[in-house]
């Protein structure tokens, strides 16, 4: 499964969410630990920091993708 | 296998080519002979016959064969950009630095905004010396291609795996966050004056001492489930502050650690539960000391004892281990 585009609205959603997203991995748990306090003073950084994490870790972090973008196909 | 192991069998097992991480006294280190290997400085290991200070063998942990190329490089503090700019497109990166040191600390401060920092798992460890030469001794870590030690950088391989297999870095923190106070800290750092306990000021060290915490059981912050810890290295009283073994960021919020009955024997529980022998694992001095691991075995989660430990960011008190695995 392939990340959304990164110009995709959802990805600013899902860095300055305050849902508590269940990821089972623990490299997305920090790295989302980690963005939401970035997206705080530059939520541009944050979504690319994200972005780049899921395409760069596809097969580690599919099963957080699909738990994060649960509509997208690919 | 992973393990403690005499000076010769190290060489031979550097001599076979096959990219190794070593522990050890610097005097050890030292004498090993060029290879694809990192090393670091510790006294202090979880060895198969359990935990052990030895200063007469080195503690060698063999990269997995499916590791189809590993690259050792060297970075100072202001390179560390550079480091993750080096990651491999697929594969896992061992970072060994010396505690303390202002690698360390810039690393501690900063990791979180490198640049794609987690775009390739990284870990690893900080490497020390014997407890009661911390005054007079400091760690090093080695580049075994070169034999060159340093006192501050950062040492690193970069190891390559086919595309079929993932590096799987986890942790195993036996400490989780209390139902307590929630404590957040208006500047960040590795020293505290000031606090907020549920959103008033206050000050640090006053707040520990009148409720009498037990230092030896970390803050915890809570990065989307994985239980983060910051360890307590002191409290002064002039000037009055509290000095950690992490920083603490500003919009962090932490909770001092639930107590836990059985520190030694939760290791070898949940590693066991888990039923993964990994690549590479370390554990923290101070879970060494306060669970009283010397002598006490932790199953396959075997390793050196290291003064702070790396998975993509600084962690304290905590176990961390990386597999590779084969992805379906």
């Amino acid at each position: 499964m392939k990340p959304p585009p990164i110009n995709d609205p959802r990805w600013g959603n899902f860095v300055q969410s305050e849902r508590e997203y269940p990821l089972k991995c623990l490299a997305s748990r920090i790295m989302y630990g980690q963005v939401k306090l970035i997206a705080k003073r530059d939520p541009d950084q944050a979504i690319r920091l994200a972005y780049e994490y899921f395409q760069k870790n596809e097969a580690l972090a599919a099963d957080d993708l699909r738990l994060v973008f649960p509509e997208q196909n690919g | 296998m992973a393990d403690l192991v005499a000076l010769r069998e190290a060489s031979d097992l550097i001599a076979t080519g096959r990219p190794l991480m070593v522990a050890g006294d610097a005097t050890l280190l030292a004498r090993l002979p060029k290879g694809n290997w990192i090393g670091g400085t510790t006294p202090y290991f979880m060895s198969r016959s359990g935990g052990i200070v030895d200063r007469e063998r080195v503690f060698v942990s063999p990269l997995d064969t499916s590791v189809s190329e590993a690259k050792v490089r060297v970075y100072r503090e202001d390179e560390l950009q550079r480091m993750v700019d080096d990651y491999p497109g697929n594969g896992c990166s061992f970072i060994i630095v010396p505690a303390g040191s202002l690698t360390h600390l810039r690393f501690d401060r900063e990791c979180g905004s490198l640049l794609g920092l987690f775009n390739s798992p990284l870990v690893g460890w900080n490497a020390g010396v014997l407890l009661n030469e911390l005054a007079t001794e400091s760690p090093k870590v080695f580049d075994g291609t070169t034999l060159q030690s340093y006192a501050d950088a950062a040492v690193v391989l970069h190891a390559t795996l086919p595309a079929e297999f993932a590096a799987k870095i986890e942790i195993v923190n036996p400490f989780r966050q209390g139902d307590g106070d929630i404590i957040t800290f208006p500047q960040s750092g590795f020293v505290v004056t000031e606090c907020l306990v549920n959103g008033k000021l206050a000050d640090f060290a006053d707040y520990l001492e009148a409720r009498s915490i037990d230092t030896r059981w970390p803050l915890v912050a809570d990065y989307a489930g994985a239980q983060i810890n910051v360890s307590f290295q002191g409290i002064d009283k002039t000037p009055k502050q509290v000095r950690l073994y992490a920083p603490v960021f500003e919009g962090v919020e932490y909770r001092l650690a639930e107590q836990v009955s059985d520190l030694a024997g939760f290791f070898g529980r949940e590693f066991a539960a888990r039923r993964v022998t990994p690549t590479f694992s370390c554990n923290c001095i101070l879970n060494f000391l306060y669970a009283e691991l010397e002598g006490k075995q932790t199953g396959e989660a075997t390793g050196p004892i290291t003064f702070g430990e790396i998975a993509y960011i600084q962690l304290n008190q905590t176990l961390v281990y990386v597999s590779f695995e084969r992805m379906t």
